[in-house]
């Protein structure tokens, strides 16, 4: 009988970070022999056909042998599972928004980034947690979780997806009609992506340095307040016709929006990991990002970060890096040796770590899972 | 707002490149790199561009939007609703009648148990047990009072943006009233 080896996580959806590395990790278990079963609190949208509702879970709660995963992202009642559960118990942390940067728009989502951080070191007792980036890994530490009992395992960067679906042709012909020039973001549109400097920062760029572009900011809406004062920030400013909030895109309509970047942008204030950073890595498009929580951390030597917003330095600065061939190709060619490091063999190199580390035995060849499927 | 060298209005003070972004690039000429943002900035500096406060700007639209709509309080929540509702099941604590399921002498422990109990610690206890139930049963009604109050301003707040949001149409109604009536020719008028 094959171990069993349980993931649960809150809402899972098709395109979400955390609900794309869940897909991942359950794609390796099986291929490595291991029964795996992916639970989630609410899976109304969820890509994964074989997911379940979190509560198909309980028969299992006892199985001292079984291992649980559970992916903390938000706060999510099923976190009684996780502390209920006698499995060997593997916390992974993929980062909760300070509720700080939600009081302004929203006390629902403030009190709920609130309840996960309050939450955070009542998880600590298990066998093993894991940050998806080391600056995660540092805040588990910093809340009380044993330094030595934590790792970090980076996201699976899906890219067969990518690799698999066309661009939009039509999309990018007009993206790129008049030579203009494209500074994306991608990113639900929260204030802890600090969509206001991203839109001064292009707003200089724009007015003084190259009137022939244009800001996409491409990820869904959802809070009203702050929409309607970042729209009525692009009117103030006269940006309305160059500065496109896209909403919820496609697969298809994201892949030829990286493949039109001539920039990303990043202002972000807060983010565990940033996907996005290895998707404008893998699409070649230079990167200029907040030096801000987890970014540095994702970016190491690549790409350029900014520790402060000087609106004059930032819209050259952006001017060189979209113009200049030679600073652009080798800005790309760091960002491409720095996505070999999260790539898929080096990841699962890191979940098997972790795997081992609550005492599972990996295999790590055909002939050996062979074995352990008896 | 500062002035700069020129004595010109600035937004922001000048500072250096190198203090404002970084690249860990070895194979990146950095200085090169720093020279043309400097000499950039300081050429359309001269030019006039750079002077718009960007920062009073941001900070004017999002306050005007925010007080426009102010936040609504916080519906109770299915946690502190279902919180509540234990709550107000479990205010009253019961004494446990004492059972034993030991065959044939079972009914006889039952009896000297309770004889005991009301011996040694029935007058002591009950009254204290009284004093927790009495603070229970305030506590709780205190939460009650509270949740109900909480939603009937809620309900308040939402009927008072509704009115709000009423006046504000008919606001701007009246103003482009107004100025279709200044637009208008004189010689039209009564």
């Amino acid at each position: 009988m094959p171990l069993r080896i349980h993931q649960i996580g809150s809402v899972l959806a098709a395109g979400d970070a955390v609900t794309n590395h869940i897909v991942e990790i359950d794609r390796r278990l099986k291929a490595w022999g291991f029964t795996s079963h992916i639970y989630g609190a609410d899976i109304a949208a969820t890509p994964i056909d074989t997911a379940q509702p979190d509560a198909a879970y309980l028969p299992f709660i006892d199985e001292a042998e079984d291992v649980l995963l559970y992916h903390y992202s938000a706060y999510c009642e099923n976190h009684a599972l996780f502390r209920r559960s006698r499995n060997r118990k593997v916390l992974i942390y993929h980062n909760i928004t300070p509720a700080e940067y939600f009081r302004p728009y929203d006390r629902y989502y403030e009190s709920l980034c609130n309840q996960g951080r309050r939450l955070l070191p009542e998880l600590r007792f298990c066998d093993r947690a894991v940050g998806v980036s080391e600056y995660n890994r540092l805040e588990l530490v910093q809340r009380g979780f044993a330094a030595d009992r934590t790792s970090v395992l980076p996201l699976f960067l899906g890219v067969e997806d990518f690799d698999l679906t066309p661009p939009d042709a039509g999309l990018f012909r007009r993206l790129k009609a008049g030579n203009t020039s494209n500074i994306l973001f991608v990113g639900r549109v929260a204030p802890n992506k600090a969509f206001e400097d991203l839109i001064k920062v292009f707003s200089s760029y724009h007015r003084h340095v190259n009137p022939n572009s244009r800001l996409l900011i491409a990820g869904a809406r959802f809070l009203p307040s702050y929409d309607r004062a970042l729209d009525e920030l692009v009117t103030r400013l006269a940006l309305t016709d160059v500065v496109t909030f896209t909403g919820r895109i496609s697969l298809r309509q994201l892949k030829t929006y990286y493949l039109a970047a001539d920039l990303f942008l990043c202002a972000s204030r807060h983010e565990g990991f940033c996907v996005p950073l290895l998707e404008a890595m893998y699409f070649g498009a230079p990167i200029l990002a907040r030096a801000a929580a987890g970014v540095p951390y994702t970016l190491g030597e690549a790409g350029v970060q900014f520790h402060a917003v000087q609106f004059g330095v930032l819209a050259e600065l952006v001017g060189v890096l979209v113009d200049d061939r030679a600073v652009r190709e080798q800005i790309i060619a760091t960002q491409k040796r720095r996505l070999d490091e999260f790539a898929p063999a080096r990841v699962e190199e890191c979940l098997r770590g972790v795997l081992r580390s609550v005492g599972v035995d990996v295999p790590t060849s055909a002939l050996e899972r062979r074995e352990i499927d008896g | 707002m500062q002035a700069d060298a020129n004595g010109s209005s600035n937004a922001q003070a000048f500072q250096d490149p190198g203090e404002i972004f970084e690249i860990r690039d070895p194979q990146v000429d950095v200085e090169a790199l720093m020279r043309t943002v400097r000499e950039n900035v300081a050429r359309r500096r001269a030019e006039g561009a750079y002077n718009e406060d960007l920062d009073a700007i941001a900070d004017e639209v999002f306050k005007d939007v925010l007080t426009a709509q102010p936040l609504l309080p916080l519906p109770l929540g299915d946690g502190q609703a279902s919180t509540l509702i234990e709550l107000n099941a479990r205010w009253a604590v019961r004494e446990v009648p004492f059972r034993s399921n030991a065959p044939l002498v079972g009914p006889l422990i039952v009896a000297v148990r309770n004889f005991w109990n009301w011996m040694s610690t029935k007058w002591y206890t009950r009254a204290i047990l009284q004093q927790q139930v009495t603070f229970n049963a305030l506590v709780v009604q205190a939460f009650n009072e509270n949740a109900d109050e909480h939603q009937a301003m809620l309900e308040e707040t939402r009927q008072l943006q509704a009115i709000c949001q009423q006046q504000l149409e008919e606001i701007a109604l009246l103003k482009e009233a107004v100025q279709r009536l200044q637009k208008a020719d004189p010689s039209d008028r009564d």
